[in-house]
């Protein structure tokens, strides 16, 4: 597969590594069975720039990285857990979300074991077991 | 004796539809008979302007019918559905997909998760105990499979239902 920009490792060392690092889930993602996201759920965006999450600095922001999204839920890995399997995470603020980041580094493999790391921080609409 | 069931992905079906569809094609071609578990179904399988035909013995019916009821879902799904700019799915990635669940379920797989990726493929996953099974099927119908046991994630190059049989077997 040819490599995609977000592919490519960059790391912020600002970022400490016991940042909670969040991404959204769809309730079609999910495999009930495991109790966990699908395993691509966090490989590159589809237009191959690094892994969309949101840092979590303050107890809200999970409210905010779900405002538009009611039936989604979210999960979270820190910095740590992404640097130990040899990604990056760097700043990418947005207009519209300043705590915007992405995840770098080449994800082909290690997306899997993310889905296996990370943790609920709340279910999307029709999950039913406990968080 | 083969029977044949029609099946639009623009519209919804339930399994019991589709049994009764078979019913009703047996019942014409078979003075009323319902397919017996060894009689061979055929499935025109439709999804937007393509069409595939799969035989299939009647026992597995239904477990096709779960796959193609699951399809139907993630055909419904729109740009942007993982709100991070997901593609929808795309026709190829579907097609080597159901081929694979056929040839994969047809000698007595069950029916595996089934999820859409972000590039509008294809994610196929079979768990146990543990254990994942998985293939990604990109957009444009490329396979990549994996094997995940615990930290370990080994590709496997050129996957076969050989490789699908023995994991679920085990």
């Amino acid at each position: 597969m040819p490599q995609q920009p977000g592919d490519i490792f960059e790391d912020d060392p600002s970022i400490p590594d016991d940042m909670c690092l969040l991404r959204r889930v769809p309730p079609n993602r999910v495999v009930t069975e495991e109790k966990r996201p699908q395993s691509d759920t966090f490989s590159n965006s589809s237009d191959g720039t690094g892994t969309s999450v949101d840092l979590a600095i303050d107890e809200n922001q999970i409210e905010r990285t779900l405002a538009d999204f009611p039936d989604f839920g979210v999960v979270a890995v820190t910095a740590g857990q992404v640097r130990a399997l040899g990604l990056g995470v760097i700043r990418d603020p947005l207009p519209e979300n300043a705590n915007h980041a992405l995840i770098t580094g080449n994800k082909k493999k290690t997306s899997k074991l993310l889905v296996r790391l990370c943790e609920w921080k709340k279910l999307p609409k029709g999950c039913e077991w406990n968080i | 004796m083969t029977f044949q069931v029609t099946i639009n992905s623009s519209s919804k079906l339930a399994y019991s539809d589709l049994y009764v569809a078979a019913a009703s094609s047996a019942a014409k071609s078979n003075a009323g008979a319902w397919p017996e578990p060894e009689h061979l179904v055929k499935l025109d399988v439709k999804f937007r302007d393509y069409c595939y035909e799969l035989t299939t013995k009647a026992t597995n019916v239904e477990k096709f019918t779960a796959i193609i009821s699951t399809f139907q879902q993630l055909a419904a799904l729109r740009k942007n559905w993982d709100s991070y700019g997901a593609l929808p799915l795309s026709h190829k990635s579907w097609a080597s997909a159901l081929r694979t669940l056929f040839v994969a379920c047809d000698a007595g797989a069950e029916c595996p998760y089934i999820g859409l990726t972000n590039t509008g493929g294809v994610h196929l996953e079979w768990s146990r105990s543990g254990r994942s099974l998985e293939i990604e099927i990109e957009g444009d119908a490329r396979q990549f499979g994996y094997l995940i046991d615990g930290n370990e994630v080994r590709e496997i190059e050129q996957i076969t239902r050989d490789d699908i049989l023995t994991f679920v077997r085990t």
